[in-house]
């Protein structure tokens, strides 16, 4: 077998060694990188640090992977010297190993701007998996963070580090953020988009200096101005790296040069990726790697024949939020060109398609990228589009959802990154027996590169597998089109606390009565009231802290907490009702007072005669612990369910939650307060506790499922603040426990909340008593109302005859 | 031929938060006033469906959405969008802003009465057949 010797560890290098053992095997493989590391997505290193993926998650080919196919891999291993004579490589470990073929997969390196005292620490690159590591350790918020370039990777690099909670300037040396890829009105609002999220862009700005002694404290710019910062990272642009071509004795020009075929000057010594130039052009993207290394690995293994003709190149900016697709040329000022263009400042949104001869030669989408693989396609295939010229703007949507899919023809490229077809795909469907799409990704890998096709390949699977079965959990709404899992996480990584936030970054910017309180509950939760609520985003009942009824009066029901209350409280509720000429005063079904048809004026006025604190009868939220009467009276009591229902209620109340949280406590297992078709019950027993959730009595009727059995009192209150704060942070809005419970298995939930480790129970624990510290009465706003017109009706500043 | 503008002084826009309604009664009739960041718009505060006081809903861009049963209503041009095909519309008004405070042309009030009955238009059950989430999702029990 003869040596093939690969240099370069990363996407391109072991891409290319992908498609030659696709061949008949005929090498005995060596992989030197001088990365410590497997070969993982680079491009996806952005969203490592954005906080999006973690490390294991964008690792392309483990360990394992090596070893099925018999690679030597040495990694942390760096390639010095090369002998195109002797044909052997040295390492700087000093090991020489000897090769038959040699394939140069180096890739580029960072380009450093001439800037005085450049070297200072606290000054970064960002270009490998180190790099981001360092990036994340020295991150912290208020941290000043100066991003010198305004490319791609330098807009990435600042978004995940404000993400990390930095204080972030880009500076560009030119007037437009990603003049390569965007028009000066494509930058424009793409500035605009960066400003919005609160991220500081200094355009026409060129360094010069980094100042500070020894640490860095600040760049300076041409002309004397400067600004601080604590940390730099420096992003304005990659060249090839050549070296060890230069060392081989191979032709190079910007990068090392290869023909059609993939073939240097040298017939033994190849080269892929970055660090080549083909028909003068040297790629800095991933999807050219992968054309490449296709060709090279039928020429490498003696099939030669196919040969690579350059790539059309398809740009998309990896910011969540922020949409910009750019493809072809940018330049509209070509002889014959002709422009269409849409635009809406308000909604941030740019499209530019640039056409020569009716195909089209350019696009440029800001904020709205729905339609790029249309577009790309396009000018792909340079389709005619004189009969389509009225939708080019805006292809037609319509009812049918493969309808999409169902326009591509078989060749066709769905995944950009990796270079899998629509044919590709449904074979794999059909061959592999593919049915999800992490099934797709590992057969095919299609949709591992940056992912913004994985809507497309869902489409795909939805169309083509026999009986496919939706993976993904359906989206709160239109508005905001991801599943609540992953806008939890969005949420979360990403620092948003307000709903119109998230609606403009996420969102249509509008919202609706669907979404809205979805997302008002998610921040609530996630930043444990530590947020800014948006009233208006929330139901009427919880602006006003009361239920409304048909006729648009609204219902109050004071907290008695148990169920236990006094002559007192009864005297004042009778009042109250008098007073207020209550319509009806109704005993409820979970052991309260309703009193009904009540005035939206009044509301502050009943809650103050009545002296007791809100029953959250109308909210998302803790309603009522109902209990029996246990040992004080009760000849077969054998627990103090009154005093623990109490208890619960007082741990738990003024919390919201996904859906309604109803509660009960009994003393003994003749259950007379009905704990086991509650959420949450407590189930006394001679000697012991039984905690059940995920009761209901109600639309369904659920007998709840047995959570522990504990022995004191405080491990029952402590197995159900487990289990109330696991459901607040993992049910989707609207989910009552009974859904949730049975949707995840109870034996997940007991793994997840009583058996899970100590770490995760008091993580738990913290996060529910933080919740309960923000939380407040809310009946307290009659004395400091949100607004001045929270339950006040209007009246005209001018009189009118009625 | 439509009759002159007749402006009044309604409200103090400040008291009208962003994205939220209010109720005004203006002679006996009540109308709901609405902020839109950029603009004010105003409707009879009633919803064709059965009466439900929009100036309580949600407002999803343009529309605003019935506290009651989930109607959905938009508030430029005061006709039903939700459920579709629903010929049921409400009055809109004009207004303007002058000093801080919001004006509305009331001329039309005598053309065009404020609907009585409770039960306008459609009886039976709203959302029924349609795809959207069911109402009872946002009725509060």
């Amino acid at each position: 077998m003869e040596k093939l010797v690969v240099i370069g560890n990363g996407m391109a290098g072991v891409a290319c060694v992908e498609q030659i053992l696709r061949h008949a095997p005929k090498f005995q493989i060596t992989i030197f990188g001088d990365e410590t590391h497997v070969n993982y997505n680079r491009i996806l290193l952005s969203s490592v640090l954005a906080g999006e993926k973690s490390v294991e998650d964008i690792v392309l080919n483990g360990l394992d992977w090596y070893e099925k196919n018999n690679i030597d891999l040495r990694l942390g291993v760096r390639i010095v010297e090369v002998d195109p004579i002797a044909k052997t490589v040295t390492g700087d470990d000093g090991s020489l190993t000897s090769f038959d073929k040699l394939l140069l997969a180096t890739g580029s390196m960072p380009l450093i701007p001439s800037i005085q005292d450049v070297m200072k620490d606290g000054v970064f690159v960002f270009r490998n998996l180190d790099d981001t590591r360092q990036l994340l350790e020295r991150a912290r918020p208020g941290l000043k963070a100066v991003v010198i370039g305004g490319g791609l990777l330098g807009l990435e690099a600042a978004r995940g580090l404000q993400v990390q909670g930095c204080d972030v300037t880009v500076v560009h040396l030119m007037e437009t953020l990603m003049e390569r890829q965007l028009d000066p009105t494509g930058g424009g609002y793409l500035a605009n988009k960066m400003n919005q999220m609160g991220i500081t862009v200094l355009l026409g700005l060129s360094t010069t200096k980094v100042l500070g002694n020894g640490h860095v404290q600040g760049v300076e710019f041409k002309g004397g101005g400067n600004i601080p910062a604590e940390l730099v990272v420096i992003a304005a642009g990659i060249r090839p790296n050549v070296t060890l071509g230069e060392k081989a004795g191979l032709e190079i020009k910007r990068g090392i040069v290869v023909n059609d075929y993939m073939e240097t000057s040298n017939p033994d010594i190849f080269a892929v990726g970055e660090c080549v130039q083909h028909r003068g052009i040297c790629y800095g993207l991933v999807a050219p790697l992968l054309d490449q290394g296709k060709v090279l690995a039928a020429t490498i293994t003696g099939n030669k024949g196919p040969t690579y003709e350059g790539t059309v190149l398809g740009t998309k900016l990896k910011i969540m939020g922020v949409d910009v697709f750019s493809a072809g040329e940018i330049n509209d000022k070509v002889d014959g060109s002709e422009v269409i263009r849409y635009e809406d400042p308000s909604l941030g949104i740019y499209k530019k398609l640039t056409l020569k001869n009716n195909k089209l030669s350019g696009v440029i989408l800001v904020g709205e990228t729905g339609d790029s693989h249309n577009y790309m396609e396009w000018l792909r295939s340079q389709k005619d589009l004189s009969t389509m010229r009225r939708q080019l703007l805006f292809p037609e949507s319509s009812g049918d959802g493969g309808i999409d899919v169902a326009h591509m023809s078989d060749k066709e490229t769905v995944c950009g990154c990796m270079g899998v077809s629509k044919g590709a795909i449904i074979q794999a469907i059909h061959e592999k027996g593919v049915c999800t799409l992490a099934q797709l990704k590992e057969h095919t890998r299609a949709s591992t590169g940056c992912g913004s096709c994985s809507g497309l390949c869902q489409s795909l699977l939805k169309a083509v597998v026999p009986d496919f079965q939706e993976e993904a959990k359906k989206t709160i709404c239109k508005c905001v089109p991801f599943s609540e899992d992953n806008l939890r996480d969005i949420l979360r990584s990403q620092q948003l606390k307000s709903v119109q936030e998230v609606l403009g970054i996420y969102g249509n910017g509008l919202g609706c009565e669907v979404c809205k309180p979805a997302l008002s509950y998610m921040l609530d939760m996630l930043w444990c009231g530590d947020h800014d609520e948006d009233r208006s985003a929330r139901f009427i009942n919880d602006r006003v802290h009361a239920n409304i009824q048909k006729d648009g009066t609204f219902s109050v029901v004071p907290r008695i907490r148990g169920g236990v209350t006094s002559p007192d409280e009864l005297r004042r509720i009778a009042n109250v009702a008098e007073k207020y000429n209550v319509r009806m005063v109704k005993i409820t079904g979970s052991q309260r007072i309703d009193l009904l048809g009540v005035k939206k004026a009044d509301l502050p006025k009943v809650w103050a005669d009545l002296g007791m604190p809100s029953g959250q009868a109308y909210t998302k939220g803790i309603r009522m612990v109902k209990t029996c009467v246990g040992t004080d009276f009760c000849r077969f009591g054998v627990q103090d369910s009154t005093s623990t229902g109490i208890e619960l209620e007082r741990r738990f109340e003024n919390l919201f939650t996904p859906h309604k949280l109803k509660m009960g406590v009994v003393g003994c297992p003749r259950n007379c307060a009905e704990a086991t078709v509650k959420d949450i019950g407590l189930v006394g027993q001679d000697g012991s506790w039984q905690v059940v959730v995920g009761g209901a009595a109600g639309k369904s009727v659920r007998k709840a499922d047995l959570l522990s059995t504990v022995e004191t009192t405080e491990q029952a209150l402590d197995a159900a603040s487990l289990f109330l704060q696991y459901y607040r942070e993992n049910a989707n809005y609207l989910e009552r426990t009974y859904d949730f419970v049975e949707r995840l298995g109870i034996e997940k939930v007991r793994k997840e909340t009583i058996y899970a480790p100590d770490a995760v129970k008091d993580g738990l624990r913290e996060r529910l008593r933080k919740s309960k510290a923000h939380s407040r009465d809310a009946w307290l706003e009659r004395d400091q109302p949100r607004t001045a017109t929270q339950f006040v009706q209007i009246t005209p500043v001018q009189e009118v005859l009625a | 031929m439509r009759p002159r503008n007749e402006w009044i002084r309604v409200a103090y826009c400040e008291d009208i938060p962003e994205r939220e309604g209010r109720e005004v009664v203006v002679g006996n009739r009540s109308i709901a006033l609405f902020n839109l960041g950029n603009r004010f718009l105003a409707v009879d505060n009633r919803c064709p469906h059965r009466g439900g006081p929009l100036s309580d809903g949600i407002v999803s861009g343009d529309s605003v959405v019935c506290p009651l049963h989930g109607w959905k209503i938009d508030l430029q041009k005061g006709n039903v969008q939700r459920p579709a095909e629903t010929p049921a519309c409400i009055q809109t008004f004009a207004t303007k802003v002058e000093a801080g405070m919001l004006l509305l042309d009331i001329s039309e009030f005598a053309s065009c009465p404020a609907s009585t009955s409770h039960a306008a238009v459609h009886e039976g059950g709203p959302l029924e057949n349609s795809k959207e989430r069911p109402y009872e999702d946002f009725r509060f029990s």
